[in-house]
């Protein structure tokens, strides 16, 4: 069985627009915070055994912040447009061993990608920062190997 | 050919132009072919007619299919002595995903009717309730009972609702021009029960389409699910195109998200099913490892709600 978690060194990063995948070939660190949570609670008498279920957070969108060096300069450009036009893409996140996966769809480019440390020539380093609401979360073992 | 480009700019700036292969053509599930009696002696038999009007319509047959034309803009006729789909000529030159063989044909006639290897929606509209049972029993096959003495037109006015209109619909209720087959309720219920398409007359409502199905499920169920396969197969057609993938698991999932984008958009917030997912994997051990990905798809049948059965207990507490 394989576990949940991505290993970092054999996965991969991109994001989808319009059917076309874009990689992001380095990637620094990827931090995801899904925010959406179930509670129990129950009256202050305390006599519920099962409680009453209730969802925290379901207003405030799931984030992925995704650190990328070397940008090339047109998927820069690409990824200013999504953000200028609101556009929505997918950003993804593929084991390529398991393919388990994790997809931002219908996700927003929150910030302007804007590079925040100089680089060598025309390529970009800089945080992106996606936002969604629609988490498609593929965690099995499908290794064929 | 002339040509537009200049040779200079073609040779140190050669472009070459990526584009999407574009949408699938649905028009072709929309479309209905009607198998009907000769108007006369000297109607061609044997061949398709696409027909737009209800004049090109009543040149052919005396049978009401231009009330079809209502709603939809154009109807392919076929007129018959006896249904045999693989003795019309051009059948090839016309795509259509409904056949409905019309009123006039008698018990006899169906039971003996050949649709070649036409696979997809079916319809007759009879008044023998023995052959409307068998017959509404099997996949995307309709039986429509109606009444001996109509001319058949309230089986025209559903299906023209349902293939004409813009969004998918099962036409609960729609009004219907001729007599209804019934009034009775426990005979509305025993065609209910048996999956009989019908219409029933109410002093109140007049007549009313009661009940629309295909083999037992919900009339959309069969355009839908084709719609879902041609749709399934474009956008991968479209993905492996723009894509130009290797054969890896990555570009698997890849694929993978880019078609549960396309259903999510296209059918599960749309409300016609309320739920799709598909899985690509690569080849097993033991088969091929390129070339063919392996696509598996859960989808939901689409559904229609059609009744109410309720119960009220009064100055009870048991709610």
């Amino acid at each position: 069985m394989t576990g949940t978690v991505f290993q970092h060194w054999k996965t991969s990063y991109g994001f989808t627009r319009n059917s076309v995948s874009y990689d992001f070939l380095d990637v620094d660190t990827v931090t995801l915070e899904i925010v959406e949570a179930k509670h129990l609670t129950r009256g202050a008498n305390s006599k519920n055994k099962r409680g009453v279920v209730y969802k925290e957070s379901s207003k405030t969108p799931s984030t992925a912040t995704v650190s990328v060096l070397n940008l090339p300069g047109d998927i820069r450009d690409i990824l200013t447009e999504c953000y200028e036009n609101e556009e929505r893409i997918n950003f993804y996140i593929v084991d390529e061993k398991t393919g388990k996966s994790i997809t931002f769809a219908d996700s927003i480019i929150s910030q302007p990608p804007l590079e925040e440390q100089i680089g060598d020539g025309d390529v970009y380093n800089m945080d992106l920062v996606f936002e969604s609401f629609n988490i498609r979360k593929k965690i099995y073992d499908d290794a064929t190997e | 050919m002339g040509k537009n480009r200049d040779t200079l700019l073609e040779y140190v700036i050669p472009i070459e132009v990526v584009e999407p292969v574009g949408e699938a053509d649905l028009n072709y599930v929309k479309q209905v072919l009607v198998v009907v009696k000769p108007l006369n002696d000297q109607t061609e038999l044997n061949k398709i007619t696409p027909c737009n009007t209800n004049g090109e319509v009543t040149a052919l047959t005396a049978a009401p299919v231009g009330a079809m034309l209502d709603y939809m803009p154009e109807v392919y006729i076929l007129p018959q002595k006896s249904i045999d789909l693989t003795s019309a000529e051009n059948i090839d030159a016309f795509k259509f995903f409904t056949v409905l063989i019309d009123k006039a044909f008698t018990t006899a006639e169906i039971e003996a009717a050949n649709f070649g290897d036409f696979k997809d929606v079916k319809g007759i509209c009879t008044s023998d309730r023995d052959l409307a049972t068998v017959w509404a029993r099997v996949k995307n096959q309709v039986a429509f009972m109606d009444l001996e003495e109509n001319t058949g037109r309230n089986f025209y006015m559903a299906f023209g609702n349902l293939l004409g209109n813009r969004d998918w619909e099962n036409q609960q209720f729609i009004e219907m021009d001729e007599p209804a087959y019934t009034n009775d309720v426990n005979v509305a219920n025993v065609l209910f029960n048996a999956r009989i398409s019908f219409a029933l007359s109410s002093e109140q409502f007049g007549n009313r389409l009661a009940f629309f199905a295909v083999g037992g499920k919900a009339i959309i169920a069969p355009y839908i699910l084709e719609i879902v396969n041609v749709k399934m197969q474009a956008r991968s057609l479209n993905w492996i195109y723009l894509n130009k993938p290797q054969y890896t698991l990555r570009e698997a999932k890849l694929m993978e998200d880019d078609i549960q984008t396309m259903l999510d958009e296209d059918f599960v917030e749309t409300y016609l099913i309320p739920y799709a997912t598909v899985l690509c994997s690569l080849g097993l051990a033991g088969t091929t490892k390129n070339f063919v990905v392996y696509l598996d798809g859960d989808i939901a049948e689409p559904t229609a709600l059609w009744r109410v059965y309720a119960k009220l207990t009064q100055g009870g507490n048991t709610l």
